[in-house]
This record gives structure tokens, C-alpha cells and sequence, in this order.
């Protein structure tokens, strides 16, 4: 009997045992990667010779330290014009990084535009390109690739990047687009102010008619005065 | 009689400009003249967006290191190991028992096109590198393209066309061509690179 009831405990460890690894093992194994928080950086708008700012976040899931880097990448292909590879325009900080598991880390983007670049879409050759299966039109990307420490397997993510350069800012574009928003508002103003000026007018005439008329009868009561002396 | 006209015309005038006034604060406030409750919540999310992880042949456990054994100059090398399943269990290349060097787990949210990346190779240790890329699952992987990772065992991004759905795995076989030179050994880093 005793030895029935060792051998179900027994059992029942070893059971106990196997579970217990086995969940183990399962949380080892979630992953071992690296998670960031945009997959594309694409259509960011800006003017000749102004930076355009952006941020992107990175957050480590594997349970040792993952060390890794930024830098770009141009995809040439036959044919593709000037405005497809903005490498040079592109700085992120911080370039190299370690990163813990459940840490995140912040990286700041920066493209500065030339003075001289043209205004149209740079980067990519359509602005569907951020789009999941745009592969063929991006050409310009942001990459981040990290390994395990001493390693010299890495991986990474291939984050596209475009720009549209708008036309050069007109100093009157800020006034114009406020009167288009308000223009009911100010035409209302206007004819408001327009009818308190007539008004105003109009009493002061009054004003002025009034006195003229009590003038008129000083006189006219004067003049009766004077004839009733005579 | 002209008294009067002015007057009353005086007056509405006052009444246009207050009419003016009132138009115009309710133009400011942007009264809103919905009567019933005729809208509703929605939500939406995003999946996470994260790197293939490079994994042993059989565990989910990070390989840290791919190394292709020793050879004679001009030598094709077909068994390179990782260091998670070590020599004893590298690469086979055959029509029934084919073993990748390595599997490629996509943990992100959706399925990732999968770009190879090589550093050069240093003192010219190698003269051409290739690769293939399979389902897990398949056991006849014989040959590998020699060139199509570097033609030259200089650095090279290839776009392979694969794409790995989500949460799913791929194998990756690797092959190196030694270059003619004796006595030498050199080293270059492999990048596994995924695309939405």
C-alpha cells in the first residue's frame, strides 16, 4: 500500500517536473528579435533647404542584450532618377545602440532637404510606397540590424523612406489661407464697420441739424424780442 | 414726415448690424445642431513590427554564430553549423535528409520579404558565397547557387523574393567557394533583413 502511494507521488512529480520545463522552455523561446514602432518613414513633407524631423522607437524583445546600429540604403535600380537616392540628406542619432529586453530606446531622424532640390516626391517613386507590398517602389530605406553580443548573425528590418518637397514657402501664404478660411467672417466685419460709420455719420449730421434748427429758433426768438422793444 | 423715415431708418439699421453680430458669434461658436445620437466608436490596431529571428535547426534559441569548416583552396564548403546545434549537427545538403544551417522565425505581425546582406569577406577568404531559402518542412534541398549571395565574396544585399508569413519559419542553406588561397582564414557577417 505504501509503496502503491510513493509511486503515485512519484509519478506525479516527474509530471509535475516535465510541465514545469516544458513551460520554461516556452518562455525562452518567444522571441528573439527586435520591435520597432513605424515600419515606414514615407511621404514626411518639407521645403528646399529646411529639416524634417522624426522619431523612431525601438524596443528589445529577446531576453539577452542585442547590439546593433543604424545607417541607410539606397536600392539602384536601371533607369531610376536623381531624386531616388536622398542617403546623404539623412542622419539618425543615436547610431549604435545595446538594447535589453522590455527596453525601449528613442532615435531621432533628420533629413535635411537642399536648397536646391526640386519640388516633388524623393525617396520612392510613388507615395503608395509605404503601403505592405510596395517593395518596387521604395528605394530609399532607413535600416537597423542588431545580434546578439559576439555574434555575426544579424537581423533587421528595411524601413523605407520618402520625402515630398513642397514648392518654397510665399511669406503671404499664412495671410491668404486666413482670409480663405474666414472669409465670411470678414466680410461680415467689414459691412458691420462700413454701417457704423454711416450711422455715426448720420447722428452727427442729426447732431449738427438739431443745433441749427435750436440756433435758428434763438434767432428767430431774438429777432421777435428785438421788434417787440422797437 | 422726414424725421420719421430717418428714424425708422436709423433703426434698422441697428437691427441689420445686431442681426450681423448674431450671424457672425454663431459662425465663431460653430454651433452644432445634431438632435440625435447618430455616431459611434471604432477601433483599430496594429501588429507588432519586429526582426526575423535566426534560430537553430530544431529550438527557437538565437544562433550567435554561422561557421563554415575548414577546406582546401578553390574548395566548395556545403556544411556550415551554427553554434546552437554545433559541428555535430551541420548542414546536409541531400534529396532525402536535407538540414538547413539555420531556420528564420518571423515573429512580427505580418508577413516579411526577406533580404540577405553579407559583409566582404576579410582577407580574401572567399571567392563566391550562395544561399537557398525553403519551407522547413522540405528534405530535398541538393544544390545551392553558389554566386547568388556574392559573386566575388565582397558585401552584396540580395533581395531573395521570399516572403515568411507571420509567425512562420523558413530554411536557410548557405554555401561558400574558398578562394585559391592557402593558410588563411577570414570573416564576415550575414544579416537577415525584413521588408513589409
Amino acid at each position: 500500500m505504501i509503496f502503491s502511494s510513493n509511486r503515485k507521488i512519484y509519478f506525479k512529480s516527474i509530471l509535475l517536473s516535465a510541465f514545469l520545463f516544458g513551460f520554461l522552455f516556452t518562455i525562452s523561446s518567444t522571441a528573439l528579435a527586435t520591435s520597432v514602432n513605424r515600419m515606414s518613414l514615407v511621404n514626411l513633407e518639407s521645403y528646399p533647404g529646411k529639416t524634417t524631423k522624426a522619431e523612431i522607437i525601438l524596443e528589445g524583445t529577446d531576453p539577452g542584450d542585442r547590439t546593433g546600429f543604424w545607417y541607410t540604403h539606397y536600392k539602384k535600380i536601371d533607369g531610376d532618377s536623381e531624386k531616388m537616392d536622398i542617403t546623404s540628406w539623412i542622419t539618425i542619432e543615436p547610431k549604435d545602440f545595446t538594447i535589453k529586453e522590455g527596453e525601449k530606446q528613442v532615435f531621432a531622424v533628420e533629413i535635411k532637404i537642399p536648397r536646391n532640390a526640386e519640388p516633388g516626391l524623393w525617396g520612392a517613386t510613388s507615395e503608395e510606397a509605404g503601403k505592405e507590398g510596395h517593395s518596387d517602389e521604395r528605394r530609399t530605406y532607413l535600416i537597423f540590424k542588431d545580434a546578439p553580443a559576439g555574434g555575426n548573425v544579424y537581423s533587421g528590418l528595411l524601413i523605407p523612406i520618402s520625402v515630398k518637397i513642397l514648392p518654397s514657402i510665399n511669406p503671404l501664404t499664412p495671410i491668404i489661407n486666413f482670409i480663405k478660411q474666414n472669409i465670411m467672417v470678414i466680410v461680415l466685419s467689414i459691412i458691420i464697420i462700413v454701417m457704423g460709420i454711416f450711422f455715426l455719420k448720420n447722428k452727427k449730421r442729426s447732431i449738427e441739424n438739431k443745433k441749427r434748427i435750436l440756433e435758428n429758433k434763438k434767432i428767430s426768438l431774438e429777432n421777435k424780442k428785438r421788434r417787440k422793444v422797437n | 414726415m422726414e424725421k420719421l423715415i430717418k428714424k425708422s431708418l436709423e433703426k434698422l439699421n441697428i437691427t441689420i448690424a445686431l442681426f450681423l453680430a448674431v450671424l457672425m458669434t454663431v459662425g465663431f461658436g460653430g454651433v452644432n445642431y445634431v438632435l440625435a445620437a447618430n455616431t459611434s466608436t471604432q477601433e483599430a490596431s496594429t501588429a507588432a513590427a519586429t526582426t526575423i529571428s535566426v534560430v537553430g535547426k530544431v529550438a527557437d534559441t538565437a544562433v550567435t554564430t554561422i561557421t563554415f569548416p575548414q577546406g582546401a583552396p578553390s574548395a566548395t564548403i556545403s556544411n556550415p553549423y551554427n553554434d546552437v546545434d554545433t559541428v555535430t549537427d551541420a548542414q546536409v545538403l541531400s534529396g532525402t535528409v536535407s538540414e538547413p544551417v539555420v531556420r528564420l522565425k518571423n515573429t512580427s505581425g505580418g508577413a516579411l520579404n526577406i533580404t540577405l546582406e553579407i559583409t566582404s569577406w576579410t582577407n580574401g577568404i572567399a571567392a563566391s558565397e550562395g544561399y537557398a531559402l525553403s519551407d522547413p518542412a522540405t528534405t530535398t534541398t541538393t544544390t545551392i547557387t553558389d554566386t547568388n549571395l556574392s559573386a566575388d565574396g565582397n558585401s552584396a544585399t540580395v533581395a531573395t523574393g521570399a516572403s515568411v508569413a507571420s509567425t512562420a519559419y523558413k530554411a536557410l542553406y548557405l554555401e561558400m567557394i574558398l578562394s585559391a588561397l592557402a593558410g588563411v582564414s577570414g570573416t564576415s557577417t550575414l544579416t537577415v533583413l525584413g521588408e513589409s
